[in-house]
């Protein structure tokens, strides 16, 4: 049994947040400017650009809305942690602290009703996944209410293929518009269950991978001419990259998830 | 507010410096009812400029991010705010004909921030402060001095539109 000290955990997760929110490593490297595009799109592309490079030296956040805070946290069965009753607590504590140090805005209301805001950001929202070993393997993602709001799911029919898949990816793509601040990064989940899907379509955009090739090909070609481009206004293509994973499923069952994700693509992991 | 160029036509961009006031999903509503209950609000409405968006804290560290969110979720509130004085609004994607059609009645103006770059709008702020509703967060109304702000104008006075 291996022991992580609890305040490691938080102070890694306080980190990792305040890190994607400011200078995340998916962005690093990132051109959002195409030889496709024309001038107006191309003075958008620029300021993009200048974000990106404002918020690193300036320390303000990429984008106003800093997300609600989600782990994706595979735990190995060997692992065990001090300082706390829980290791959601931990990770909690860690969140809290990036969010508030980190000077990112707190956009998670306790109750979808009442709508009222604790200013802390929490709880946070946590995927866990058990594993073997001893490692703590956490990504965070940092994701707006605009990107998420244009995200989908459809339970289509088996029949159907990868073709309709890829037909509900355009879909949503073209429901989407300018809504979600595209060039998107699109994670695709295939398979599963109801529930599940979803999950996978996140974690594509975590991994950044394609697990069907073939999928990736079509889609790719059925986007191509979407016709709108940098944050909906007139272009050709909204999309910066698809990533696609899939997973075994029922017999009867397709689902499908499209997990849009906004030009500003903060995305992070640290391992314990 | 100050207009880099005199003649606002839809589909340019222009450069604003002035002041908003933000108002959002939380905001609008309570700042409605106190107007249509006869309320009294710390804010003469009349020429102003609504910003749909929240900010992030840290202006005082001169750290803060701000940007738009999506206008069409506030849009039902637009003809009234209208009738109230306000001037324009500033926000993300295209609003529903009744708001678009209220705009043209009254010679308002709609202008689109570029969503998400909230770093770089926010090394042009000059200074935000709570006005009302600051229990709600970052969806308190602000009110927000800018500078050299650059927007798309989306709906003109003359009706022109660009979506």
């Amino acid at each position: 049994m291996r022991i992580v000290d609890g305040a490691e955990i938080v102070s890694a997760v306080r980190r990792l947040f305040i890190e994607i929110n400011y200078e995340p490593e998916s962005l690093c490297g990132v051109s959002f400017a195409d030889d496709s595009m024309g001038s107006f799109e191309r003075t958008l592309a620029a300021v993009l650009q200048e974000n990106i490079e404002k918020s690193a030296s300036e320390r303000r956040p990429l984008c106003q809305d800093c997300g609600v805070a989600q782990l994706f946290v595979k735990v190995g069965k060997n692992l065990s942690f001090s300082g706390a009753p829980s290791l959601e607590k931990l990770l909690n504590r860690g969140v809290e602290e990036a969010y508030s140090e980190g000077l990112l805005r707190k956009s998670t209301v306790i109750d979808p009703f009442e709508r009222k805001n604790e200013g802390k950001n929490l709880p946070a929202f946590i995927h866990w996944e058990l594993c073997d070993g001893d490692k703590l393997e956490i990504y965070g993602i940092a994701k707006g209410g605009g990107s998420e709001n244009v995200s989908a799911q459809k339970m289509l029919v088996p029949a159907v293929g990868r073709d309709g898949v890829a037909d509900f990816v355009f879909e949503t793509l073209r429901n989407a518009g300018g809504k979600g601040c595209p060039p998107y990064f699109v994670g695709v989940g295939v398979g599963g269950t109801f529930d599940s899907v979803a999950a996978l379509a996140k974690k594509a955009l975590l991994e950044q991978v394609s697990e069907d090739n073939e999928l990736l090909e079509m889609i790719n070609k059925k986007i191509r001419n979407l016709g709108f481009g940098v944050l909906g206004f007139p272009g050709i293509c909204p999309v910066k990259a698809v990533y696609v994973k899939k997973a075994p499923t029922h017999i009867a069952m397709m689902p499908a998830a499209v997990a849009l994700n906004c030009h500003s693509f903060r995305v992070g992991k640290v391992i314990l | 507010m100050k207009f880099s160029s005199e003649i606002l036509k839809a589909g340019e961009i222009v450069r604003v410096s002035g002041q908003f006031f933000t108002l959002r999903d939380n905001s609008v509503k309570k700042l409605v009812d106190i107007l249509k209950s006869g309320g009294k609000i710390p804010l003469d409405l009349s020429g102003a400029y609504a910003f749909f968006a929240a900010p992030t804290p840290g202006f005082s560290e001169s750290r803060a991010s701000i940007g738009p969110t999506t206008s069409a979720r506030m849009a039902g509130f637009i003809p009234y705010l209208l009738d109230c004085g306000v001037k324009g609004f500033v926000g993300k994607g295209a609003i529903p004909e009744d708001a678009v059609a209220a705009l043209s009645a009254h010679g308002g103006l709609y202008f689109q921030a570029l969503g998400g770059v909230g770093a770089y709008y926010g090394s042009r702020v000059s200074d935000i402060r709570p006005l009302m509703f600051e229990e709600l967060g970052p969806e308190a109304v602000f009110l927000v001095d800018v500078a050299d702000f650059p927007l798309v104008i989306s709906i003109d006075s003359d009706g022109g539109i660009f979506f």
